[in-house]
């Protein structure tokens, strides 16, 4: 693994849009480790920052920690994919002679704003917050991936514009399972049904038979009939 | 040295910052043990020995120096004027406006309930000491629990059944249509917008408010309103606080509540001449006098002059729009 320092330096590179990260993130196996590593960590921070969705479910404590590590899992594996998406953008678009691995690498490390990803829990200052972290780690990836392929800003813009697409357009067509799968996981880690979409989380707080503040109805937990 | 206290008030108050919303999100969630029908499910209403049942009811929610459970003198004056002078109205001033679970910050089963206490009796001594004031920050930050969108309608239905159960406790029956009018002090009127809504739907009553000196958001809770009345002196800033953080309440922000609010003719500014915030020369202060009366009985005859007000207008059929006053100009004096 990358040492303290190393690591250190890595970051601040990577927060401070220094292009020379991304030749620095694929000079070793360690710093593609701790790269990753970074992804993960970015992940868990965002899950813990937009936890208000586990909370508005109902989640139980002992099922909350299980939804914030699967939730990062799936986090990483999304970034996984769209650093996939990129790869495959550079090489056919522009013709890039990299391989997938520096690419993951490069797109994985720029989530590092995302380590803060937790301040998007704080009360009316979080939104602003989260809005400024995603635009952080898009021009981090974006500096990275313009360096790595010795692309202009303007193709390596494309190019993640593109890949964001392409991923997209899968999602929504041979990734259906895949994203059944995420449901799937994301729901059995929370142990209730869980509800993501904004209209039916307002639902959730809404739904009382007037007039009154009876109990909504409790979301279906696992197991029950 | 001095860097050192600084990084770490600052990161404390991040921190606090970070942690003030689960008290609301853990009480829906039930972490806390308690239903969503908690706390307090609506008593009995207590026996009014027979007498008329009263034709109003005041709310009244403190601003952010309120612990719970007990009073600071000039609001149990504000109070024991309304009620002196509102005989036929029942003030409600038992609600701790800034907890979802109706705990007061000095309630022993709150863990910081000692350190909470102690700054409270240095409140009380009117001791000058910042370490007091963070009961106004913690307060605060309920307040902005209370304007995030993502929590502030969990806050509210919270915060609304609190208000419910009080106000039936005090004798309110609900679906009587009897008249409710919320008197927000600061960021109090800030958590009474975002229980206004929930309010509205239980009681299906007519529902004003009295803001004296509110600190607020653009909240969907003003479109429940009938009739908003917002006091305020020229010469405390705290109000103009709330005008510059939350941006619904920007005057490019043509679609917002709060903008459709003062086209609506829903909205009237009451300018209260040179009053302070809290402390010295507040709007509660019984103390200094100007014009052959204190500042608290000019505070008390104007909230009086204001619940006669709606109740004329729901007399004579409804609450009818007053003129607006747009904010800073030509706001009708008291």
């Amino acid at each position: 693994m990358l040492g303290p320092g190393a690591a250190f330096e890595l970051l601040t590179s990577v927060l401070q849009l220094r292009a020379g990260f991304a030749h620095a993130v694929v000079g070793s196996v360690a710093a593609v480790r701790f790269a990753f590593l970074v992804l993960v960590l970015a992940g868990l921070s965002e899950a813990a920052g937009e936890s208000v969705v586990l909370f508005l479910n109902r989640v139980r404590p002992r099922y909350f920690a299980r939804s914030l590590v699967i939730n990062a899992l799936i986090f990483a594996f999304t970034f996984l994919f769209l650093a996939a998406s990129i790869w495959l953008v550079a090489r056919f678009a522009f013709r890039a002679e990299v391989g997938l691995t520096p690419i993951a690498a490069v797109v994985a490390v720029a989530q590092a704003p995302r380590l803060l990803g937790f301040l998007a829990f704080l009360p009316y200052f979080g939104l602003p917050v989260s809005v400024l972290l995603w635009t952080w780690s898009l021009l981090a990836t974006a500096r990275g991936v313009a360096a790595l392929l010795d692309l202009a800003p303007w193709q390596a813009a494309a190019t993640i514009a593109l890949g964001g697409l392409l991923l997209l357009t899968m999602q929504r067509t041979v990734g259906r399972p895949l994203l059944a799968l995420a449901r799937l996981a994301r729901r059995r880690a929370a142990g209730v049904e869980l509800v993501t979409d904004r209209a039916r989380l307002r639902e959730l707080v809404d739904t009382a038979p007037d007039p009154g503040f009876h109990a909504p109805r409790a979301p279906r937990r696992r197991g029950e009939a | 040295m001095i860097t050192a206290l600084v990084s770490i008030a600052l990161l404390a108050l991040v921190v606090s910052l970070l942690l003030s919303p689960i008290e609301t999100l853990g009480w829906w969630a039930g972490w806390y043990g308690q239903g969503l029908e908690d706390p307090g499910p609506p008593a009995p209403p207590e026996n009014r020995n027979g007498g008329p049942e009263p034709s109003h009811f005041l709310l009244y929610l403190d601003g952010i120096a309120n612990v719970g459970g007990y009073h600071y003198h000039d609001v149990q004056a504000l109070l024991d004027g309304l009620d002196a002078a509102l005989p036929h109205a029942v003030v409600v001033g038992s609600v701790m406006p800034y907890s979802v679970r109706d705990v007061a910050l000095v309630a022993p089963e709150r863990p910081l309930s000692r350190w909470w206490r102690r700054m409270f009796v240095k409140k009380l001594k009117r001791e000058r000491s910042p370490l007091s004031f963070s009961i106004n920050i913690r307060n605060l930050y309920q307040v902005l629990v209370a304007a995030d969108p993502r929590y502030g309608r969990i806050f509210g239905r919270g915060e609304a059944q609190v208000m419910l159960g009080a106000l039936v406790r005090a004798g309110y029956r609900p679906g009587s249509g009897v008249p409710l009018t919320i008197i927000g002090y600061s960021g109090g009127v800030q958590v009474g917008l975002a229980a206004a809504p929930f309010l509205r739907r239980a009681l299906n009553a007519p529902l004003s408010m009295i803001s004296l000196a509110g600190v607020m958001a653009s909240e969907p809770g003003l479109d429940h309103l009938d009739m908003m009345y917002h006091l305020q002196s020229s010469t405390d800033r705290i109000p103009f606080w709330g005008q510059l953080l939350f941006p619904g309440r920007w005057p490019v922000a043509r679609g917002s509540h709060w903008n459709r609010m003062l086209s609506s003719d829903r909205l009237r500014f009451v300018n209260m001449g040179p009053m302070r915030h809290n402390g010295p020369g507040s709007y509660l202060d019984g103390a200094t006098v100007s014009y052959g009366e204190s500042n608290l009985e000019r505070t008390t005859r104007v909230i009086v002059s204001l619940v006669h007000e709606i109740e004329a207008r729901l007399a004579s059929g409804g609450l009818e729009p007053a003129p607006a006053v747009e904010a800073g100009r030509g706001a009708v004096e008291a």
